[in-house]
């Protein structure tokens, strides 16, 4: 039934630029996976990703290749951990390493997991994003996002006195 | 203003979509996510749902003269203590109410997560018994509450009237107080999936059935949903399942007490569904008074048992569908063999909570259970100290065990990195016993509350350059989790 781990697979990218890749990294992509299952008859023409750039693309199948064969995680057992396990923003040092890019380059890759639907590396991403808050005052991280300050004056000191109330769990 | 302002950021510098925001701050503790709030009315809309998940009130005035200092020192400083009052303010914010999903009624300093472990000393506190009463009505009108921790504090008729009509999913009652007089209890709405009871301290060894526990935990258990029961010290509850059986009840926790009360029996076979049954023990108990027998077949989905040894063989009689056995010893020497072989050759995984572990507990275990399905074993003791054991050449392999954890209480060891060392070394030694090991585990708790959790896992850990398996440890800190009611 499965595909022989050696079928490659075309992808083009928005900028023109294409991939030729094993048909097992590129199944690491949820999208792309129910795709190629929709896909009755082998396909010459490269599936277009006209979401995705060609550098941004080339880091995305770096992080697949790495992690090939490696299980992927069902819907459900997600949903029953989400509680426990998102509260750990620890990477892998191989992880880590790989997303040590610029901002630019790191939330086009949070957003083309995201299109892909590669849940762990739309996790990597986001947990690098949360590492980057953490201890941070809201002018630091205003200023780090390019976030603006859209609040009035009452506005600012009603949360003030509603975050006295936010408590952990 | 704001909007002049926002024309003026930058498109290409556009920060993340809100929906990859969400994603991102489920990785933030509530600490983390206080800043982000503060930034923009988007990141404000995100954050809400997750910083008032649960609300905490502490309505209670504290007869502590230093308070009171603290409180008028901190006002000549023109820094504002947020009163109990002001969450009458806070929760009249429609945003804020429409997210509170856990409501907590405790006293000061007490979080749910930390109720279990702190004896307050309440003869200090007086309950605002007017602003509890104000908070009662207007816990109706919070959307998603499904779950609700009372503690220390009365609940009076009107207040009962109120709760048992909220359409919670868990319910946790601690050391409240009933009204003397027996109130008429609605039934509760069908959708209460577990409730956690800890009443009366003290009285440990009496049966207290005070008609009005009676009426309010028979409401309570008539929820046809009802999963779970917890209770710590109170027997009475034996009584209430007889009068009124939870038909879905899976998972019931007792009080150790409860084994040898007379109403355990006719509860017990009134709860035909029952698939995880557990009691408190408590560690420097020598022995128990014998248990009443349980008829055979009495509990046919019965997977999971937790206690002392003495209690088990009446939960494996006859075709037993036992798969988890806990056995609990609370005496201060060496688990004994024979306690082990009480266990059927059937289980999957074996849990020992023992002060100590002895040189003999792994060859009795590998020679027990040589040939079972037995694949899950874990170890909680006082202070775990196996690593000789694991040496012994003559121990056999096992190797049908996958998974091994073991799990310190009370660590006498603070040194992060002499724990991981320790512990890094039982890996190569349980891989030798254990040639089909997935996962290890290692729990040591640390002196500032937090506990140090130690993993490998055979898929993460790899191979290195010479093939061989990746022996590192995974270390993760995490703050105490939540007591085990959940």
């Amino acid at each position: 039934m499965a595909a022989p781990a050696t079928q490659q697979i075309k992808i083009r990218c928005n900028d023109e630029k294409e991939f030729t890749v094993d048909r097992d990294v590129l199944e690491r992509s949820v999208l792309i996976k129910n795709m190629l299952e929709d896909v009755t008859e082998q396909q010459d023409a490269p599936i277009p990703l006209p979401n995705v750039s060609g550098p941004v693309m080339a880091k995305v199948l770096e992080y697949c290749t790495h992690h090939r064969g490696e299980p992927l995680p069902s819907a459900d057992t997600e949903q029953s951990q989400d509680e426990t396990r998102k509260r750990t923003t620890d990477i892998s040092e191989w992880d880590q390493k790989f997303i040590t890019v610029d901002q630019e380059m790191l939330f086009e890759i949070i957003l083309a997991a995201n299109y892909l639907d590669i849940k762990s590396l739309l996790d990597v991403g986001c947990k690098t994003v949360a590492n980057m808050i953490k201890g941070k005052t809201p002018e630091e991280i205003r200023k780090l996002f390019n976030i603006v300050n859209d609040f009035t004056p009452e506005e600012e000191a009603q949360i003030k006195k509603e975050n006295e109330w936010a408590e952990d769990r | 203003m704001a909007e002049r302002e926002l024309s003026q950021s930058n498109p290409e510098r556009e920060a993340l979509l809100p929906e990859l925001w969400f994603e991102v701050i489920a990785f933030l503790s509530v600490q983390d996510l206080l800043p982000l709030s503060k930034c923009s009315r988007t990141l404000r809309n995100i954050s809400t749902p997750v910083l008032f998940r649960t609300f905490i009130v502490h309505p209670f005035a504290i007869q502590d003269p230093n308070q009171r200092i603290i409180r008028r020192s901190l006002a000549a400083m023109g820094i504002r203590m947020p009163g109990p009052e002001d969450c009458l303010q806070i929760l009249g914010q429609p945003h804020i109410a429409q997210v509170i999903e856990t409501f907590a009624i405790l006293p000061p300093d007490i979080t749910p997560r930390t109720l279990h472990h702190v004896r307050y000393p309440v003869e200090t506190l007086t309950e605002l018994g007017s602003l509890i009463d104000q908070i009662f009505q207007l816990l109706p009108s919070l959307p998603k509450l499904r779950r609700l921790v009372c503690a220390h504090f009365s609940l009076t008729e009107e207040r009962v009237d109120t709760l048992i009509r909220l359409p919670l999913k868990r319910l946790q009652l601690q050391l409240c107080t009933l009204p003397a007089i027996s109130p008429v209890v609605a039934r509760a709405p069908g959708t209460l999936e577990s409730v956690a009871l800890v009443f009366m301290p003290g009285s440990w060894d009496h049966i207290e059935c005070s008609a009005a526990h009676v009426s309010l935990f028979t409401a309570l258990f008539s929820s046809p949903n009802l999963k779970s029961i917890h209770s710590v010290n109170l027997n009475t509850i034996l009584l209430c399942i007889s009068q009124s059986p939870p038909p879905s009840l899976t998972k019931l926790h007792l009080p150790i007490e409860c084994a040898t009360s007379r109403y355990l029996i006719p509860a017990l076979k009134l709860c035909g569904s029952l698939q995880s049954l557990s009691f408190t023990c408590r560690h420097g108990r020598a022995s128990y008074n014998p248990m009443p027998q349980l008829p055979p077949g009495s509990l046919p989905n019965l997977e999971s048992f937790a206690g002392p040894a003495e209690y088990l063989p009446n939960f494996i009689q006859g075709t037993s569908s036992l798969k988890h056995v806990h056995l609990i010893h609370t005496e201060f020497v060496q688990v004994p063999a024979s306690s082990i072989h009480l266990i059927h050759q059937t289980i999957e995984s074996f849990t020992c909570s023992s002060a100590l572990v002895g040189p003999f507990f792994f060859p009795t275990i590998h020679s027990h259970f040589a040939s079972s399905p037995l694949k899950n074993l874990t170890l909680v003791s006082r202070a775990l100290e196996i690593r000789e054991s694991l040496k012994d050449p003559t121990l056999s392999p096992f190797p049908g065990m996958r998974q091994f954890r073991a799990r310190v209480v009370t660590g006498s060891w603070n040194d992060r990195e002499f724990i991981v060392n320790h512990f890094g070394e039982y890996v190569p030694l349980l891989l030798r016993l254990y040639p089909g090991l997935e996962e290890a585990e290692f729990v040591h708790p640390m002196l500032d509350k937090t506990q140090l959790i130690m993993a490998w896992n055979r898929k993460e850990a790899g191979r290195d350059d010479d093939g061989n398996i990746g022996m590192a440890l995974k270390v993760l800190e995490i703050e105490e989790s939540e007591a085990e009611t959940s």
